[in-house]
């Protein structure tokens, strides 16, 4: 009987402790999706700004040195363009990242700023191009700063959180 | 060549439905065959009614692509369906037109033309750009193979190619027709080795070059500058291409004048078009009758319409001024 109450609160701290390791990661993965995010964008800037590349394939060689959910996004409003399937490139931007949030780590916050760059992404003459892509990257630059402060806050207290509530729960279980 | 489900009399589809909406793009592959296959514009006014026009008729367009006799039927052509073909034609890439929208056309695959019209921004007294775009031309233009078989032997003899000027008012089939040469004189054909020819494409209609590569057959030995300036354009194939001819569009500005000298010197024939409905009619612009004094072309071809569209109505010998034709050939 000791044996199976060992083992169960044994299990309940470890469950506890992986839920709060994954609540932790959420922050280190945001910090890493936007600086993912902010490199995509420097790249277009140079594709569109000094190459004066066609976005589809633009967007299409941007998405090269990307990872993960980010890369999947980029491919994704890259694919839409060319198969011409939104009506405009902020609807494509729009449905692509509405189809791969749930696999990136931003908040909300993050994610309206991206749906308000999708509404200018190649819609004007290069000089405005230029400004939105700057505007961009600094929004990100500052949306990075904040996550990374949100990191170094809370990741160390959810990882706890995790390992002691799960004692806690324990203790009161059993 | 591009590959096309649709056969050649509507080749025009694969190109022009891929820049239209998904509503739009409906309305014209509904279109009757026969209309369709005789189509040369397509006008897409904002607020307005669709019209298509083609053998010299024109008709709205109701919804679902039928012909309607008046506009209360027609589909109105709403202000996100014209945001949609902007951003479609410029492949979603205003920045990278800017150079076409001071032009004020934008060429598609295959060679086809979207004229547009809107708002002009002015920089020092020029057009910069245009904004607020409500109007788009889409120009199905076809190449005819083969039209200029019945003037081709008149510009070549001897294994020489005169000097020739197609004289016509327009939509009289100039550009058509020096297509047609350039294509000839680029393959060559019984009697007569290709040369080298090279275009100066200023408004990318004699090729119709999508992103550098001639759509139209040019010839297989025919290098062409895609949207430049005629005079520069003239001035950089000499020095670069070394070609026997050079074929480019409508000349009438003061400046083309000496690029075509420049031509003359080099030993290179020159192939051109102007506006005018005759040699009389032509010697009245002060620059067209300055090229003509200094009897520069030894061939001088007008076209008209007394037989239809691109009918060849005379072929003076430029010293002369003799008609070598008998009547007009079609
Ligand atoms: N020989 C011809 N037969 C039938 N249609 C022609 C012929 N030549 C030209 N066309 C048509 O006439 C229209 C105007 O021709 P284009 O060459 O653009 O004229 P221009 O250069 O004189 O303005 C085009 O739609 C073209 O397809
Ligand atoms: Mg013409």
């Amino acid at each position: 009987m000791a044996f199976i109450k060992i083992l169960s609160s044994l299990m309940i701290v470890i469950c506890c402790s992986f839920l709060g390791m994954q609540a932790a990661n959420r922050y280190s993965l945001r910090v890493k999706e936007l600086r993912l995010l902010r490199m995509a964008f420097a790249h277009l800037e140079s594709e569109v700004i000094n190459y004066a590349n066609f976005l589809p394939e633009a967007v299409e060689r941007a998405a090269v040195l990307l990872q993960g959910g980010v890369k999947e996004f980029f491919n994704d409003f890259s694919r839409r363009l060319q198969q011409r399937s939104g009506a405009t490139a902020a609807e494509a931007w729009e449905k692509a990242l509405r189809s791969w949030r749930s696999h990136l780590h931003i908040t909300d916050e993050d994610a309206q700023i991206l749906l308000s760059f999708g509404k200018v992404l190649g819609v004007s003459d290069r000089d405005s191009q230029q400004r939105y892509f700057q505007i961009i990257q600094s929004q990100l630059k500052s949306q990075e700063q904040k996550a990374e402060e949100a990191c170094s806050k809370y990741r160390n207290m959810y990882r706890s959180l995790g390992v002691l509530g799960g004692l806690a729960l324990a203790i009161i279980l059993l | 060549m591009v590959y096309s489900r649709y056969p050649s009399g509507i080749a025009w589809k694969h190109v022009i439905l891929d820049v239209l909406p998904e509503n739009i793009g409906r309305i014209i592959d509904g279109i009757p065959q026969d209309v369709a296959e005789n189509l040369e514009e397509i006008r897409i006014r904002e607020a307005r009614p669709l019209i298509i026009h083609g053998r010299g008729k024109s008709y709205y367009l109701g919804p679902d692509g039928e012909l309607c006799p008046s506009p209360e039927k027609a589909y109105y052509v709403n202000h996100s369906d014209i945001q949609s073909i902007l951003q479609r034609v410029s492949n979603y890439s205003i920045y990278a037109v800017e150079e076409e929208l001071r032009n004020g056309y934008i060429t598609l695959k295959g060679g086809y033309r979207v004229g547009l019209a809107g708002k002009a921004v002015l920089e020092g007294g020029k057009i910069k750009t245009l904004k607020y775009i409500s109007s788009f031309n889409i120009r199905i233009c076809r190449e005819i193979i083969g039209v200029a078989d019945k003037v081709i032997r008149y510009i070549v003899s001897g294994g020489e190619v005169h000097h020739t000027l197609v004289l016509s008012p327009p939509q009289m089939g100039k550009t058509t027709l020096i297509r047609d040469i350039a294509r000839q004189l680029s393959d060559g054909f019984p009697g007569f080795r290709g040369v080298k020819v090279g275009i100066v494409d200023e408004r990318s209609e004699i090729a119709g070059c999508f992103q550098g590569v001639p759509q139209n057959n040019v010839g297989l030995q025919t290098d062409v500058l895609d949207a430049c300036p005629k005079v520069e354009g003239i001035m950089m194939l000499i020095r670069s291409m070394s070609p026997a001819v050079i074929i480019t569009d409508e000349i009438g500005k003061a400046e083309d004048v000496e690029a075509i000298e420049e031509a003359l010197n080099a030993g290179i024939k020159i192939i051109t078009t102007a506006h005018g409905s005759d040699i009389e009619e032509a010697r009245r612009r002060p620059i067209l009758s300055k090229i003509l004094d200094k009897k520069i072309f030894q061939r001088i071809i007008v076209l008209g319409n007394s037989l239809g569209v691109g009918t060849v109505e005379k072929i003076y010998d430029g010293h002369t001024l003799n008609n070598l034709l008998d009547r007009p050939v079609r």
